[in-house]
């Protein structure tokens, strides 16, 4: 029986954002409720968890018969959804039974219709809930900003330390014979808003904030960056129509 | 009508859950507590552990249940992952260094590392000794052999932990605890077939016990209908087996029972044999009889007589346990053979030396072990006195000269590990590693 059924004006949008899923996981269960698609999952070496949602009302047409849990290959369903051109409306749609996820790419205008299948996975360990963390500090920062210091970090070192301040944020890091640091000073036009009472930092992986950033940058031009002292880091993009949130535990040397 | 579910198999269904669960090994549950909780007080001297052991002796278990019932966040990579060098630096190379997103401690545990040695995980193991280099966390390796010689950079960093076959009586115990929880009834008599056909691996015993009990026929034509399990004894075990076999008829069957090579259990063999064996005159007889039997290994590998080879395996398995039957000796713990340890630590030495002798030979026509002897002397004197043409004219490279201006004649590094031991052992034993020397025989086992 068919029990989900998507319908979306154009493909892009769902897989840029199912793109950036696909930073943390390669495969992942989504929660189809009446509210809209929920996928939370963490990566094999529980360092980053992705938690994702596209809201009922994004798309034209939003089905769903009975609450239901699909796990599926995000990258291969990227992949699929990439085949798209720019006039092709999109209809996903999941077949308990079969066990079949079915992607039509239909253009109007042209008469053609294109089907494609993918087969759902089993899952592994079911839907998780996001931990429930409480943060020192906040900032609302440029995300292409935020991503070039992440990029000029790399030559130095494998991790960055992330600081905010009442008056500044600071990506920081420190290799054996050279350091970068880049300062955002609160006022100036990379930085939207600082809620801080005091200084609070923390260090992480340039390669996992690297991996999430950057897709997430084209997403959104904002990116909420919530920060506790040696705890996660939680990177917010917001996005019309759902969420696409990031956590990323610290360093620990 | 969705796809059919494949119904739970028991032995994940009745995994222990928590470390008292864990059935029998008493000594190495205990060892591997210590050590990881010695992780709460500063970083042990190992940051490693390597369980190692027979399949379904409770490895893997032991560490899952610690794990979920400390709270510990368990990152794991299986045999059935990738696992090159690539991955295992990729996936774990940041999980040995960053916390976890649930703020919990953490441990790594990677399956299976004596399967790592494929072509596919090439550098898999240089990876993981890396990482253990690393680690803020504690890794648990488990292997069930991990007495391979392209483990031994993970073996010197990790805490060696043996587990053993579970007795006949554990698994039972455990069967009939499952078939009450199943709400089942299976005859006693049945459950203790199951337990002693399962030569101690509780995996293989609840697999033979969910198809007893669910296939709906006569359990016992069912059990008789599941083949005999062919189990791998790794070298220790087969030791244990071939200096434990009082008869002929006993000692002969047990090489069917290893992967290993027929020459690493020769060399096994041989350089235990002075430990378990300590009268001169029944010593004498075994080291004739492994002569007798490397003559004819030597022969059917030479001669490509592969029929000659039953008669060396034959002496091979049942000489040295009846041998040692008619001095009734107790005999000393079994060790990892000094010469595979010492080739294995030799081997970028020889490998130089190999390729000097190549260039020579190319250029002399002459055989390898000619040049050795005759040659390389004066080359290495013309080297020393600073002759850069004769080196040009070889083509040797820089470390190629290094090598030969250094070295002494023969190949003289003897480790300290090895020293030790050789100093310890008795006469004999020396005089018979020569011999094994002397007669050409390759190291290590291959597993192409």
């Amino acid at each position: 029986m068919e029990v989900l059924r998507i319908r979306l004006p154009n493909a892009d949008y769902i897989s840029d954002l199912l793109k950036a899923v696909t930073a943390v996981v390669e495969e992942g269960t989504f929660r189809a409720t009446q509210e809209g698609l929920r996928l939370t999952a963490m990566d094999p070496a529980h360092i980053s968890l992705v938690d994702f949602e596209l809201r009922a009302d994004a798309a034209e047409e939003y089905k769903v018969a009975k609450e239901t849990e699909i796990t599926v290959n995000v990258e291969e369903l990227v992949k699929l959804l990439r085949r798209a051109k720019k006039t092709d409306a999109l209809v996903i749609s999941y077949d308990d039974e079969l066990r079949r996820l079915n992607v039509t790419l239909s253009d109007m205008r042209g008469g053609k219709e294109r089907l494609f299948t993918l087969n759902t996975l089993e899952p592994m360990g079911g839907t998780m809930n996001p931990p429930s963390l409480t943060f020192e500090a906040m900032a609302r920062l440029d995300s292409d900003s935020f991503y070039e210091a992440i990029e000029d970090s790399k030559p130095i070192a494998d991790a960055v330390k992330i600081t905010i301040r009442p008056d500044m944020v600071v990506v920081a890091a420190k290799g054996e014979t050279k350091s970068a640091q880049h300062r955002f000073v609160s006022g100036g036009p990379a930085v939207h808003e600082i809620d801080a009472k005091s200084e609070v930092s923390a260090s992480f992986s340039i390669a996992y904030l690297e991996k999430i950033v950057k897709p997430g940058k084209s997403l959104s031009d904002e990116l909420e960056v919530r920060l506790s002292t040696n705890r996660p880091i939680k990177l917010s993009f917001p996005i019309t129509y759902g969420r696409l949130e990031y956590l990323v535990a610290p360093r620990m040397d | 009508m969705g796809l059919q579910r494949v119904a739970i198999p028991w032995t994940e269904k009745y995994r222990p859950r928590r470390v008292s669960e864990v059935v029998g090994n008493g000594e190495a549950v205990q060892a591997f507590l210590e050590w990881v909780r010695s992780w709460s007080s500063g970083r042990p001297a190992k940051k490693a552990a390597l369980l190692h052991g027979p399949p379904g002796t409770g490895k893997t278990s032991l560490v899952i249940a610690f794990a979920e019932e400390n709270g510990y966040d368990l990152v794991q990579l299986n045999a059935s992952d990738r696992r090159s060098a690539e991955d295992i630096k990729n996936l774990l190379g940041q999980a040995v260094r960053a916390a976890s997103v649930f703020g919990r401690r953490r441990i790594v545990l990677i399956d299976e590392v004596d399967g790592l040695s494929t072509v596919a995980d090439a550098g898999g193991v240089r990876a993981i000794a890396s990482l253990i280099d690393r680690t803020e966390v504690p890794i648990v390796l488990v292997a069930n052999d991990p007495w391979d010689p392209s483990l031994q950079e993970l073996r010197s960093r990790c805490e060696m932990i043996g587990f053993r076959r579970l007795r006949a009586k554990e698994v039972l115990s455990r069967l009939e605890e499952i078939c009450r929880r199943e709400g089942v009834s299976v005859d006693r008599e049945v459950l203790e077939s199951i337990a002693e056909r399962s030569k101690g691996d509780m995996r293989a015993a609840i697999n033979d016990l969910q198809l007893v009990a669910t296939s709906g026929s006569d359990p016992r034509r069912v059990l008789e209908s599941i083949p005999n399990r062919v189990i791998e004894l790794n070298a220790f075990e087969l030791l244990g087996r071939i200096f434990g076999a009082h008869r002929f008829s006993e000692g002969r069957g047990t090489l069917a029972n290893t992967d290993l090579d027929v020459d690493t259990v020769f060399t096994w063999v041989l350089d235990n044999l002075d430990q378990q064996i300590r009268d001169p005159q029944a010593l004498h007889e075994a080291y004739k009889v492994l002569a007798d039997a490397d003559l004819h290994l030597r022969r059917a590998t030479r001669l490509q007589r592969w029929e000659l080879m039953k008669y060396g395996t034959i002496l091979l398995s049942a000489g040295p346990g009846v041998i040692k039957a008619t001095v009734a000796e107790k005999g000393g713990r079994f060790e990892f053979p000094a010469r595979i340890r010492f080739m294995q630590q030799t081997k970028d030495v020889r490998t130089l030396a190999d390729s000097i002798l190549t260039k020579v030979t190319r250029r002399l026509h002459m055989s390898r072990a000619k040049a050795a002897v005759h040659f390389l002397p004066y080359l290495r004197l013309m080297l020393k006195a600073g002759d850069r043409g004769i080196a040009r004219h070889f083509r040797l490279t820089e470390e190629e000269i290094g090598y030969l201006v250094s070295r002494a004649p023969e190949l003289r590094v003897q480790p300290a590990e090895v020293r030790e031991s050789v100093e310890e052992r008795a006469r004999p034993q020396a005089k018979a590693r020569r011999a094994g020397t002397a007669s050409g025989r390759s190291t290590g086992r291959s597993r192409a």
